[in-house]
């Protein structure tokens, strides 16, 4: 009797062991998400702020017992914004059968080449900050987190007309594709608005000297200066201050950056710049992800960073929401979900491009301060097809 | 009128930083018949100097003294170890190892300093001086003074001091000179010296106007540097100068008047191209 019982005892205990191993293993199975990034060369800067974004989102999210008690692991590649080093990269990452989801930090170009294998291998894949409207229309498993750059050219312009009440505007775009982008959506809205376009000039990436323009701005006496160049070009400002002009001036998200304060100086005090954060009202998130990000690197982050932060948040966010972990349930629950993130609620339109509002900071003694929140849905709403 | 005197002194500086930067260039191709692009690398190395020394110990006039001195140490330093070892090979040689040497140099800087970037804390010299309908900056005013003395001074060292001529005599038929009992490495050391010191200073003005020193920040300036003593005949130093300004100047006008047709750097370009069809060997030769 001892015995079998001793030897029932023995096969439930063994049974229960197996079962508790098992089910621990399944506890354990890590959820697996690609990534590439632009991590070397000249354009690495936005690429490698993105990467400790998208490694404090993971920490934050394994730290809280990973998603559904699964721990999440990251491969991370590098593309060089190359497209033919992005190919590559991507064929590595669908290859892989358990990695469930990608996200891609790098320019439009490597985007491109590598959304459409996503899309053939049926992986949803988070662009966090690519520029091209083409992006999203490679295919429904394509997402994005940056605004669309029109939305900025627009929200701008809604806060020059609503908010300041001013009326004559020179636009100061830089010749790329991002900078015509929003001149373009700026003067999509303008006359709308009952904005005038003053003048409507426009500098190289490369130009750090702006003197001639800014003699031609002069001649045309703006209320106010649309400047969309990126953080390197924050020269401008001091240049427009030192020769005499004392406009208001408005940047861009690029200008979201400790780097264009550096450049900027004190010349920065007084101006605008369109926002991915809201500094002046921070969530306890958004508050951590800022101090975080600082202690990480040594400065704050980027709207790159904040967009690559959230195109990690969201994803798992939805990867914890799919009724299964296949690909297809994933794509799914992204597309229908609403995201409590660190720049406000995100959801997806059909092209899945993201909706959420833009924040406008005005710089008061070398820090961002929330001027405005700029969310009326219809000026903001991001192409459907 | 006021417009147009504001343009040509923006012209004027931009054409200043060019001149500072492609003096250097131009001499050295005079003595060597050897294209320069790793001087780029020199003119970035100043502007990091600089800015680092400044940073640290808040004075400019210490900045700008350290960096034309470490470049003019680095300017020597590539002399010996480049250009002395590859001077009997043919001239395509030397132009790719001075290549290969700038985009090594650029990449350095990126390991060394960041991608990001390194501006001034606090800015120096921003203060705005009107003088008449121009509003200068005071980085702005000391580049243009510092510009216009160097040139005087190149042309009084030139013309009138024994090593201008042995520097003269060694860009004519160095094989004489020697026999003459010149020195022709101490020639060719001094000038690279003396053409980085001025690439440093450059680089410090640039990274000051700026308040940006980036690893990439020579490519641009380079291309102009190129353009410049294409145009002012390879090797003349006051035709530099002069096609220096000239850039300036053409740029100033091409950026309000063709900004949508022709994109700034390739308005240098363009006036090269327009000049060399006039004047094939450039404005001051032939």
């Amino acid at each position: 009797m001892f015995m079998i019982l001793s030897r029932r005892a023995g096969l439930i205990l063994g049974l229960a062991l197996l079962g508790f191993a098992g089910g621990a293993a399944a506890a354990e199975t890590p959820i697996k998400i690609g990534f590439h990034g632009v991590l070397t060369g000249p354009n690495s800067v936005d690429g490698l702020n993105s990467q400790v974004a998208i490694n404090l989102a993971l920490k934050k999210w394994n730290d809280a017992g990973g998603i559904n008690g699964h721990p999440i692991e990251i491969e991370m590649l590098d593309d060089q914004a190359k497209p033919d080093v992005a190919v590559p990269a991507i064929n590595k990452l669908t290859g892989d059968d358990s990695i469930l989801a990608i996200i891609s930090a790098t320019l439009s170009e490597p985007t491109k080449a590598a959304a459409p294998f996503a899309q053939d291998a049926q992986i949803p894949y988070i662009s966090a900050w690519a520029s091209s409207p083409d992006v999203t229309r490679i295919g429904d498993y394509i997402f994005r987190i940056g605004l669309l750059a029109p939305i900025e050219g627009k929200a701008a312009a809604d806060f020059i007309a609503k908010d300041l009440k001013l009326k004559k505007v020179a636009l100061v775009t830089v010749k790329s594709d991002l900078g015509k982008e929003v001149a373009r959506g700026f003067k999509a809205v303008a006359g709308g608005l009952g904005l005038d376009i003053v003048g409507d000039l426009e500098f190289s990436v490369s130009d750090r000297q702006f003197g001639p323009m800014i003699a031609n701005l002069q001649t045309l006496n703006p209320d106010i200066v649309f400047e969309t160049g990126y953080y390197f070009h924050g020269g401008i400002v001091p240049q427009i201050r030192a020769a005499g002009l004392n406009t208001p001036v408005i940047g861009m998200t690029s200008n979201s950056a400790q780097q264009f304060l550096d450049i900027a100086g004190a010349a920065a005090n007084g101006t605008y710049t369109l926002n991915t954060i809201d500094w002046s009202h921070p969530s306890p998130e958004l508050s951590k992800f800022l101090a975080d990000f600082k202690a990480k690197t040594g400065f704050s982050p980027t709207s790159s960073a904040a967009h690559a932060y959230v195109a990690a948040d969201v994803l798992f966010q939805a990867i914890k929401n799919a009724p299964t972990m296949s690909r297809e349930a994933i794509r799914d629950s992204l597309a229908k979900g609403t995201y409590d993130t660190i720049v406000g609620p995100v959801s997806f339109g059909t092209l899945h491009e993201t909706r959420r509002v833009v924040y406008v900071s005005k710089i008061v003694d070398g820090k961002y301060t929330t001027a405005a929140v700029i969310d009326d849905p219809v000026l903001l709403a991001p192409p459907e097809k | 009128v006021d417009y147009q005197i504001d343009l040509i002194a923006q012209g004027l500086i931009d054409g200043s930083i060019y001149a500072l930067i492609a003096v250097g260039m131009t001499m050295v191709f005079g003595l060597l018949r050897v294209l320069h692009v790793a001087h780029a690398g020199v003119y970035t190395f100043g502007a990091f100097v600089a800015v680092i020394v400044y940073n640290a110990f808040g004075s400019f006039a210490l900045a700008l003294v350290c960096a034309g001195l470490a470049c003019g140490a680095l300017g020597v330093l590539i002399y010996f170890a480049f250009y002395q070892r590859l001077l009997d090979r043919s001239p395509e040689v030397v132009l790719i190892a001075s290549i290969g040497l700038f985009i090594a140099m650029q990449e350095a800087y990126r390991i060394l300093f960041g991608a990001n970037g390194v501006s001034y804390t606090p800015a120096p010299l921003r203060q705005t001086l009107a003088l008449g309908p121009v509003h200068l900056s005071a980085g702005e005013l000391m580049m243009l003074v510092f510009t216009v003395a160097v040139f005087l001074l190149l042309g009084v060292l030139a013309r009138q001091t024994r090593f201008g001529v042995a520097v003269r005599a060694t860009v004519t038929d160095p094989q004489m000179a020697r026999s003459s009992g010149v020195s022709v490495t101490q020639v060719r050391v001094f000038v690279f010296f003396l053409g980085s010191v001025l690439a440093g200073i450059a680089g410090t003005f640039s990274g000051v106007l700026n308040n940006f020193v980036e690893p990439t920040m020579g490519a641009v300036p380079l291309f102009k540097a190129m353009a410049i003593i294409i145009i002012g005949g390879f090797g003349d130093v006051r035709g530099t100068l002069v096609a220096a300004l000239f850039i300036g100047l053409v740029e100033a006008y091409g950026t309000v008047y063709l900004t949508h047709i022709l994109d700034r750097d390739a308005i240098a370009f363009a006036a090269m191209l327009a000049i060399l069809l006039a004047r094939p060997r450039g404005l001051f030769e032939g």
